[in-house]
């Protein structure tokens, strides 16, 4: 079969694989769109996660070893299909196919003006994106030599080498040992489903998880407000911000952190809105996502949402808040042990002098790479702007009381790391800031929307 | 669910400000491929406001984020020196990549300098391939400001410093887009482009929100605001993903990318001369970042550090010399019996070790 027939079998089955695991933990989603955003969301991380579950347990990379996940993860719909098993539904929201075939018509034509505007602009990106995936060879130096070498490691020795003598052969996948495995398990099993390595098709799941995310975005907005110019509006600032254009087609996980840790967030709100606890069950996918695509998704999202957690769930006697903690962290065990057991750090560019104090000049290093460089555009003048609107929806309900805590310590701790310890070097060339900025914006992106919508549902009383 | 889809919003008035504003996104002057190379991959650059030499360390004042580009009005004549050391020193946080241009290759190369407490160091062997013929140009490249920066130059052998007019301009350049994470943005008036829309932007909400006694329908107008700045900027941007789309294309068609040379066509010819089975290979030329891109782009052929007894030897731009059995650049020694088995051109070879000359 033609590589390219194959890649699109493979992902169909992904997020047939991916819906199949979200409706066995009983998390709904209501539309096809949304099943087949949140499908392959979810499959890509659990994927990943079984494929490199058996590599550390020492199975050589086959065909089999490739496709058998895939079969594990279909294995609960087809279940759910014999025994006739509806998804719990527990309140019947206006569903996006419902409700969209009048949405364009009752549309203003300024209205509809700004929302294809919109739209184009992210079909030219992603277009563009995909051409650069297919017609550029490797070429940011990162990019192959901290991630996708790993991956293709791993593919042409057949498994992982478990030698940390074999540093310059492939140690747990090459250089960079200690960064995780989300995207190295994936394409290096995807190349032998593949049977080559395929730079393209490869990287295309750096295309493929921004788009299923900014379409889910748009999905679940519209859900919620029923505004057309909403719905576009605030998933076109989360995909257009300019550094993310660079991320599509390039094989970093910054981005990926950053969708992760969004859709984490998306996840609780569901919780606090319908209380299904499939959805929280979701929330701990999509945080092990975030945590195991690089270690700063452990350090600052898993870190900062699980403190926020332990928090409202002591203070509402709310349980259940902890349950995307937990499943996140037996996810992430294969994981741990490994780490542990090749002492692997989760910054090995800290020294041993290096202690916890203010870098002098770091603050004002900060702002500038806030603010002067145009990473994300014109985000950061937005956000201020929109509390000033918006802000007082913050503390009106538990969603956004958590989601806006959660943000918080997320940025706290982004300021704490840039400011306060040795990674404050990186203030001066701006390289890992904006990166980890990345993982902050995007949810933050959601959280505003939130509040804008509720604000102007409020306002329209 | 909100009852009208539209919420009501007063689209009509501010359609006209928006369209006003993506005219002027789209009228931006966009720059030369050159420029936008600077646009994607570097830091804005300012100025050095004035810069002289004494002794033989340069001496920059007032400098800012980006890079500079030092011509010499004397080239240097790499072979006269003994000793290629450099230090850079001065109110600087982190390491500057130090560079400097071959006139005779036309191209520029240069080193990450190791940042250390009481400055930053480069230490190149006498016999540095990159270090050679006439060397017409200087360029450091930061990302910092500082209001002094010294750079101790190696001295040619035999004398004791440069003289004064050594350098005539002190130009900004741009620097090539080796990391994702370095944007510019684009500046307007001197002002950053994100900083001016942003802050228009941010004031305009904050004296609204003052003056504007119906917060309902000020609410329902901020969305508004904030998609017709947005797409102001982004229209900019995307102006630029587009020339970016240009030129990678023209650059794809000649086989090449970016400031990358004739790297991808040099990884090539060296795959298509190795075996089929895996194997492994040494090599010899410019380190970074043509080294990250052999060993990457080779797999799953190996490529490993000299010295080694790797079967094969792929030298990129460097010169060759034989001296009795021994293949040697410059004052290494690259192998002994061994032999070209192809030639990329004059300066780039594959060896094969274990055959005669």
């Amino acid at each position: 079969m033609a590589t390219p027939t194959v890649f699109i079998i493979f992902h169909i089955l992904l997020a047939a694989g991916g819906y199949s695991v979200l409706r066995a933990v009983g998390y709904e989603c209501r539309s096809f769109t949304e099943k087949l955003c949140y499908g392959l969301l979810a499959g890509f991380p659990l994927y990943s996660l079984i494929v490199f579950t058996m590599l550390i347990l020492r199975a050589p990379l086959t065909p089999v070893i490739a496709w058998l996940p895939l079969a594990a993860m279909l294995a609960p719909i087809v279940h759910l299909n014999i025994n006739k098993k509806r998804p719990i539904v527990t309140e019947q929201t206006p569903a996006f196919d419902a409700a969209h075939n009048g949405i364009w018509r009752r549309a203003t034509v300024a209205e509809k003006l700004f929302v294809v505007s919109m739209v184009s602009i992210l079909l030219f990106k992603f277009l563009v994106a995909g051409w650069f995936i297919f017609n550029t060879p490797p070429y940011f130096d990162d990019a192959m030599n901290n991630w996708n070498i790993r991956a293709k490691n791993i593919f042409y020795e057949g498994g992982i080498f478990f030698d940390p003598t074999a540093t310059d052969v492939s140690f747990l996948g090459g250089p960079m040992a200690n960064y995780p495995f989300l995207h190295v398990a994936y394409k290096s099993a995807l190349a032998v489903v593949l049977g080559g390595w395929s730079e393209g098709c490869l990287n295309m799941i750096h295309l493929l998880l921004p788009t299923a995310a900014t379409v889910l975005f748009a999905v679940r907005l519209f859900g919620i407000s029923g505004s057309l110019f909403l719905s576009a509006l605030f998933p076109f600032m989360f995909a257009s911000i300019p550094l993310s254009f660079f991320h599509l087609f390039t094989s970093y996980s910054d981005s990926t952190v950053g969708i992760y840790s969004m859709l984490t967030i998306l996840c609780f709100a569901d919780w606090f809105e319908r209380k299904h606890p499939g959805a929280l069950f979701a929330a701990g996918l999509f945080m092990f996502g975030a945590a195991f695509a690089k270690n700063d998704g452990i350090v600052i999202v898993w870190c900062s949402l699980t403190t926020v957690s332990a928090i409202y769930a002591f203070a509402w006697r709310d349980w259940k808040l902890a349950l995307p903690s937990i499943t996140s962290f037996l996810l992430l065990l294969p994981n741990s042990v490994m780490r542990l057991i090749f002492h692997l750090p989760l910054n090995p560019l800290r020294g041993p002098d290096d202690g916890f104090f203010y870098r002098r000049g770091s603050a004002e290093a900060f702002i500038e790479v806030l603010f002067d460089y145009g990473h994300a555009g014109i985000f950061w003048f937005v956000v201020p702007a929109l509390f000033l609107f918006f802000g007082r929806r913050a503390f009106q309900s538990r969603r956004d009381i958590f989601a806006g805590s959660a943000l918080l310590l997320m940025f706290v701790m982004i300021l704490f790391t840039f400011l306060f310890t040795p990674a404050s070097e990186f203030l001066f060339n701006q390289m890992t800031v904006n990166r980890a900025l990345m993982y902050f914006s995007a949810p933050l992106t959601l959280y505003l929307s939130f509040l804008c919508v509720e604000s102007v549902r409020d306002l329209k009383g | 669910m909100l009852h009208s889809p539209t919420m009501g919003l007063p689209f009509r008035r501010y359609f006209f400000i928006s369209s006003l504003l993506i005219i002027f996104g789209l009228s931006f002057p966009a720059g030369s491929a050159a420029e936008f190379l600077t646009d994607i991959g570097g830091i804005h650059s300012e100025s050095v406001s004035n810069g002289e030499f004494q002794g033989n360390t340069l001496v920059l004042r007032g400098v800012k984020n980006g890079s500079i580009t030092i011509p010499l009005n004397t080239p240097l004549d790499g072979a006269k020196f003994d000793k290629l050391s450099f230090k850079i020193e001065g109110d600087i946080p982190s390491a500057p990549v130090l560079r400097w241009h071959v006139r005779g290759k036309n191209r520029w190369f240069g080193y990450m300098t190791t940042f250390q407490r009481d400055g930053a160091y480069l230490a190149l062997t006498r016999s540095d391939p990159t270090w050679t013929g006439e060397i017409d140009a200087l360029s450091l490249v930061f990302n910092f400001q500082s209001e002094k920066v010294g750079i101790t130059l190696p001295i040619e052998a035999g004398k004791t410093g440069y003289p004064d007019r050594m350098f005539q301009v002190l130009a900004t350049e741009p620097i090539s887009p080796w990391s994702i994470h370095l944007l510019s943005g684009y500046y307007f008036l001197g002002f950053p482009l994100a900083k001016f829309l942003g802050l228009i932007f941010l004031l305009s909400s904050l004296v609204l929100f003052l003056l504007v006694r119906d917060k309902k329908k000020l609410a329902m107008t901020a969305p508004f605001m904030l998609a017709i700045f947005w797409l102001g900027y982004d229209v900019r941007f995307d102006l630029d993903i587009w020339r970016n789309f240009l030129h990678a294309r023209r650059d794809a068609a000649a086989g090449t990318y970016f400031n990358t040379a004739d790297i991808y066509p040099f990884v090539d010819f060296v795959r298509k001369n190795l075996p089929a089975q895996k194997t492994t290979v040494e090599y010899v030329g410019p380190a970074y970042p043509q080294r990250q891109f052999l060993t990457y782009l080779l797999l799953p052929h190996r490529v490993v550090e000299r010295p080694s007894t790797a079967p094969y030897i792929a030298v990129y731009g460097t010169k060759l010399e034989a001296r009795g059995d021994s293949v040697f650049a410059g004052e290494n020694m690259v192998c002994s019996d061994c032999s070209i088995a192809a030639s990329f051109d004059s300066d780039s070879h594959l060896l094969k070790r274990g055959a005669a000359k």
